[in-house]
């Protein structure tokens, strides 16, 4: 309980001085906040002209879409907040040789960390998200016990995108040097934007169970919609925890195998 | 030393540069691949749900074939040359910058030339030819004209990301309006999608706008979309576009420069 108490005072240090160096250049920020509100809505404006121009993705209409790109853009703004800097702070870390730092301070490695990676600018994308999800729960006229499982969804969803960001904080430990590795999760995030039933069934099988990136929108979506029986939460829960665990197990390798470098 | 011996020494040194990431390319072609094949299956279920065989212009088949040749002419483009000037004038670095015996706008493009060379090798070609080889690509005569309107695409993007770089002399930091460039000229460039899925307002006004040139133009004649007649009038317009924002860079770059204090922070 006291750890869990230290690691939100430091998160909340974490998460004040990313704000206070936002906003040290007043005009900068405005026009950050401004290109980041454009960049998150490029899915639904693109959605909203493939609509136009076509009969759009078999079996959803264009609002069903924008609540399914809402959630997308809600997940990835939290990782753009919150866990996403996970792996690029360790990145950093190890290439400019500060890691042992952090390896020497006595709290939770993974909270300091997580505590360095905050990025003030990821509460844009959450608002972005947040608004498509309010917009389109409203014109569809969604209200009911059902958004339960809906916010139940998202919060597996979290714990995906905080998973994905320890493995890839991982892989950046084993392979040092490797910025490339910053693009797993964008790719990962591509996957997030279309409904998974577009894909062959391999490619299915790959983000339902392995990379389960399906709870970053299509589940959530699907169950508020009826599209998926309610039953079929289980197929989105369970790959979603075996992940989490696998990222526990497979970040501890890594600052193994790094201390073990000399570190 | 001629500017030739100059401008080769330049070219050498950010080759280099370049080669050194030789493991960053081939994830990077992986990753470009993973989204194109998304993008295949995402557009295929549209195809094929609308019983359309054209959509917005295209051909299903046109349509991928933009999206590869759009990876492509993004690689070409990619440069960081605003956030590069903005670093050197918040740093105080610019003074040294300004110390080389070439004007400072000139050897930049040719060390992005130079760093290019090696990007086309490690990154441009092999995108396209698995291009050929896993969505059947089809190259015409008429493609060939691809390389001249690239060309000027690339002198033209070039020009603009400089421009958004110099008015680091009056931000002191413009990370925001870098982002703003990437974000808006990557729209209205069609690089994300094709320019005539967009109403027809925004579609004639592109006409009166640089960005198309940069990329939806160069990929549409690379398609083949138009006559050759037509594709010396579009490197006039490019031409007239570099030229007035050279004009605009070079304005702001001067007025920029006597701001310059060379403290940096």
């Amino acid at each position: 309980m006291k750890d869990i108490r230290r690691f939100f005072k430091i998160w909340a240090r974490g998460f004040s001085l990313s704000m206070s160096s936002q906003l040290a250049y007043r005009t900068s920020f405005v026009l950050l906040v401004f290109s980041l509100i454009f960049s998150r809505l490029i899915g639904p404006i693109i959605t909203l002209l493939v609509y136009n121009a076509s009969q759009g993705i078999p079996g959803w209409t264009l609002l069903e879409m924008i609540l399914f790109q809402g959630v997308a853009v809600f997940v990835f703004g939290f990782s753009h907040a919150f866990v996403g800097g996970i792996a690029w702070t360790t990145q950093e870390m190890v290439n400019e040789g500060e890691f042992e730092m952090v390896l020497l301070r006595p709290f939770y490695i993974l909270a300091n960390v997580a505590s360095r990676a905050i990025d003030f600018h990821g509460i844009t994308d959450i608002l972005v998200g947040l608004t498509l999800i309010i917009f389109a729960l409203i014109k569809l006229h969604l209200i009911g016990w059902m958004l339960l499982a809906f916010a139940l969804l998202i919060l597996l969803a979290l714990i995906f995108i905080f998973s994905l960001n320890v493995i890839v904080a991982s892989l950046s430990i084993i392979f040092v040097q490797v910025e490339a590795l910053d693009n797993i999760v964008g790719s990962v995030a591509q996957f997030s934007g279309w409904p998974i039933t577009i894909y062959p069934g391999g490619v299915k099988f790959l983000l339902t169970f392995i990379i389960p990136v399906a709870i970053a929108s299509y589940w959530p979506a699907s169950v508020l919609l009826g599209k998926e029986p309610l039953l079929n939460i289980v197929l989105a829960i369970i790959p979603v925890f075996v992940f989490f665990i696998f990222s526990m197990w497979f970040w501890t390798v890594a600052l193994k195998k790094y201390q073990s470098a000399g570190g | 030393m001629g500017i030739l011996t100059q401008a080769s020494a330049v070219i050498k040194t950010a080759t280099k540069n370049v080669f050194a990431y030789r493991f960053d390319f081939f994830t990077n072609i992986i990753f470009v691949y993973i989204t194109l094949f998304a993008f295949y299956f995402i557009w295929h279920s549209i195809y094929a749900y609308s019983g359309q065989q054209i959509i917005a212009g295209y051909t299903f088949n046109q349509l991928i074939t933009y999206f590869v040749l759009s990876s492509v002419t993004m690689s070409l483009l990619w440069n960081d040359v605003d956030d590069k000037v903005s670093r050197q004038v918040r740093k105080g670095k610019m003074t040294k910058a300004l110390l080389y015996p070439m004007d400072y706008i000139i050897r930049n493009l040719f060390g992005s030339m130079g760093g290019k060379s090696m990007v086309i090798l490690l990154q441009t070609l092999p995108v396209f030819v698995l291009g050929i080889l896993v969505f059947g690509i089809q190259i015409k005569w008429a493609s060939l004209l691809y390389l001249p309107v690239m060309l000027l695409a690339y002198l033209l993007n070039y020009t603009i990301c400089f421009i958004v770089g110099a008015t680091s002399f009056w931000f002191k930091d413009n990370k925001g309006l870098i982002s703003i460039r990437q974000a808006i000229v990557g729209f209205l460039a069609g690089s994300v999608i094709p320019l005539s899925f967009l109403p027809l307002f925004l579609q004639k006004l592109s006409w009166f706008m640089p960005f198309q040139y940069i990329s939806f133009i160069p990929i549409n004649t690379f398609l083949g979309k138009y006559e050759p007649v037509f594709i010396l009038q579009i490197l006039g317009v490019q031409l007239v576009w570099i030229f007035v924002l050279y004009i605009i860079l070079r304005l702001l770059w001067n007025s920029g420069i006597k701001r310059y204090t060379g403290v940096g922070q």
